[in-house]
């Protein structure tokens, strides 16, 4: 039964990346797949956000701070190592999962609006010890750059090679193929904890703590766990990020950001396995629509959170489901429907 | 406390104290629970029942006393851990996993009540599939087995929370407050499923319950505390004819339809 659903999501995920891999091939402007590259790596860390805060229950919302070790990570070792981004992605996973670890313990015995405050707070220390880092580190001719780049942010610690490798016009699509890849990773490797044991713990913790105890779930191992996990997946994105854009500064730290990906995972649908991906196409869109009216596009953002909360709290992916209840070609994996029988054999 | 207090008991409550502050919800209470026992405990509200529960059970740590399960010091243990040595518990508000179904339900708790997974596989093994089947089975749920939780009514969801916490197979079932909120024939309805867990399935069953006249026709031994200690233990039949307890509890009223109830028991034999 579970399996089934399992086998559904995985299907259903092959066949939406599969798509998007050969959307290059419509040959849309450097801008479109700049764009949506910039996307899938949103998508790729609301996916791991969600498990935390979706699946699990687990308030935390200092998950840019997963993302910015992630990303730093790649720049400093490039930058004083002059170590590629590809030999740095796995070590950019690892930051990610260290100060994923460090908010997970240090929440272990909060709960609620504790976590929120905590995990924030993580995030928020870390960007003001980053603005704050002025001190002279190394001297390029005269300009002095401190050890972290400080708000400036770091650039020129190399990329992944793409211009040599491909040529100048197919930059843009390797970029885009490679946010794709860290996408359908993590996709993949959420699909499968959700409906595996691990998924269980998780959403026995969400759904009740105290009987999950008692039903011998090991609170605070699965919380570590899911810490762990979305923390690596978080941190490669951070990676892959510094590497594509080729600059990385404190800004994905600041509260815009958080905003922004909040949205597109309440959007599309919490602890839904594809309430991430709906959530980044929807916030997308209204992103482009508001292109030319910079001064509403925070607004515009605002507008469809408020409406969605107001008539589909479940989210896009939680309103599909609904939708879907009673077509026999149900396809799978909108995870955790709370009133309906949906998505249930 | 010495061997031969133990001798015999599957659960030995020794002085355990539970205060919160100044205030102590139960306060030096001693018993023992023998093998296939069914223990009722009563009491009015705010009488430390539940905290009596969530003491042996692991919710809360207990301020004084022991608690030794099956021969273990079980005082200081997780709530995990003493799932894993074979003690399950309900809870009074309806309990379970409101998102996942029936099955969901049973599979998980059976996988991880079972004992400690220290690297959880990616699948529910065989074992955990057949102890939720059983579980369902006894508690006559198997045709809600892909409905979620939180969709049950009242009586299933009820019966659900008892089927999650037998589907680890546990040697002692706490229950806390079992039959509450449910009309007479779906009291008798439960009453037959925990019958049917101490005789066929050996399972030792404490219960918390204000429903006097099913407690009574379920239990060989009542408790009934008061402010957080014993004022009685013995048998359900010398419930009625107690002073104290009628007038702390029962009244005059629920004493007659406690001795009514014991002597419905002891001629249809169902002790």
């Amino acid at each position: 039964m579970s399996n089934d659903r399992l086998r559904k999501d995985i299907f259903v995920a092959v066949a939406v990346f599969a798509g998007l891999a050969v959307l290059p091939l419509a040959a849309p402007s450097s801008y479109v797949l700049g764009q949506a590259t910039l996307f899938l790596i949103w998508a790729a860390v609301v996916t791991q956000w969600n498990l935390v805060l979706g699946v699990a229950g687990i308030l935390s919302i200092g998950q840019m701070a997963l993302f910015a070790a992630g990303g730093y990570a790649v720049a400093l070792l490039g930058l004083y190592f002059s170590i590629s981004p590809w030999w740095s992605l796995p070590i950019a996973g690892l930051a990610g999962m260290a100060v994923s670890l460090l908010m997970g313990s240090a929440t272990l015995r909060l709960r609620g609006a504790y976590v929120v405050v905590v995990t924030l707070a993580i995030a928020m220390v870390m960007y003001q010890l980053i603005v704050t880092d002025v001190e002279c580190f190394r001297k390029l001719e005269i300009a002095c750059y401190s050890l972290t780049g400080g708000a400036r942010g770091l650039a020129r610690f190399g990329d992944f090679g793409f211009t040599k490798l491909f040529g100048y016009k197919l930059v843009a699509t390797a970029d885009y193929l490679l946010a794709l890849a860290c996408l359908a990773l993590g996709t993949l490797f959420a699909i499968v904890v959700v409906h595996s044991p691990y998924g269980r713990a998780f959403q026995a913790m969400r759904d009740n703590e105290v009987c999950a105890a008692a039903r011998g779930i090991g609170v605070a191992k699965y919380q570590l766990i899911v810490f762990a996990a979305a923390g690596f997946f978080t941190g490669l994105a951070g990676g892959v990020y510094a590497g594509v854009m080729k600059t990385f500064g404190p800004q994905v730290l600041e509260l815009p950001t958080l905003l922004f990906l909040l949205s597109m995972m309440v959007v599309g649908g919490r602890g839904r396995v594809w309430g991430p991906i709906l959530g980044t196409i929807a916030l997308a869109v209204v992103d482009e629509s508001f292109r030319d009216l910079a001064q509403w596009r925070n607004t515009s953002y605002a507008l469809v959170l408020i409406l969605i909360l107001l008539f589909m709290p479940e989210g896009l992916a939680g309103r599909l489901g609904w939708l879907l209840t009673d077509l026999p070609s149900r396809f799978g994996g909108l995870f955790g429907t709370r009133k309906s029988t949906w998505g249930q054999p | 406390m010495n061997a031969s207090a133990t001798h015999g008991n599957i659960l030995s409550v020794e002085g355990l104290t539970k205060r919160y502050g100044a205030m102590a919800a139960v306060s030096d209470l001693t018993f023992n629970v023998k093998p296939g026992e069914v223990l009722g405990i009563g009491g009015p509200n705010g009488a430390g029942k539940t905290t009596l529960f969530d003491t042996i059970s692991g919710v809360s740590r207990a301020s004084a006393g022991t608690v030794i399960f099956d021969g273990n010091d079980i005082s200081n243990l997780s709530a995990a851990q003493i799932c894993h040595l074979g003690i399950a518990r309900t809870f009074q508000l309806n309990a379970v996993f409101d998102t996942m179904t029936v099955r969901e339900n049973l599979q998980s708790s059976a996988y991880f009540g079972t004992r400690n997974r220290i690297v959880p596989s990616l699948r529910f093994d065989k074992e955990a599939k057949e102890q939720a089947d059983e579980a369902m089975e006894v508690t006559g749920l198997q045709e809600l087995a892909g409905t979620v939780a939180a969709s049950l009514p009242i009586l299933q969801r009820k019966l659900l929370m008892t089927a999650s916490a037998i589907a680890s197979r546990p040697k002692l079932l706490l229950l806390d407050e079992p039959v509450g909120g449910l009309n007479s024939k779906e009291i008798d309805h439960c009453a037959g499923v925990f019958r049917r867990l101490r005789d066929y399935h050996g399972m030792t069953i404490v219960l918390i319950e204000h429903i006097m006249s099913f407690m009574t026709a379920l239990s060989d031994n009542v408790i009934i505390l008061h402010h957080g200690r014993k004022l009685y233990e013995g048998s359900a039949k010398g419930l009625a004819d107690d002073k104290e307890v009628v007038e702390v509890y029962l009244g005059t009223a629920g004493a007659s339809a406690v001795r009514a109830a014991a002597t419905e028991r002891l001629s249809h034999g169902v002790a």
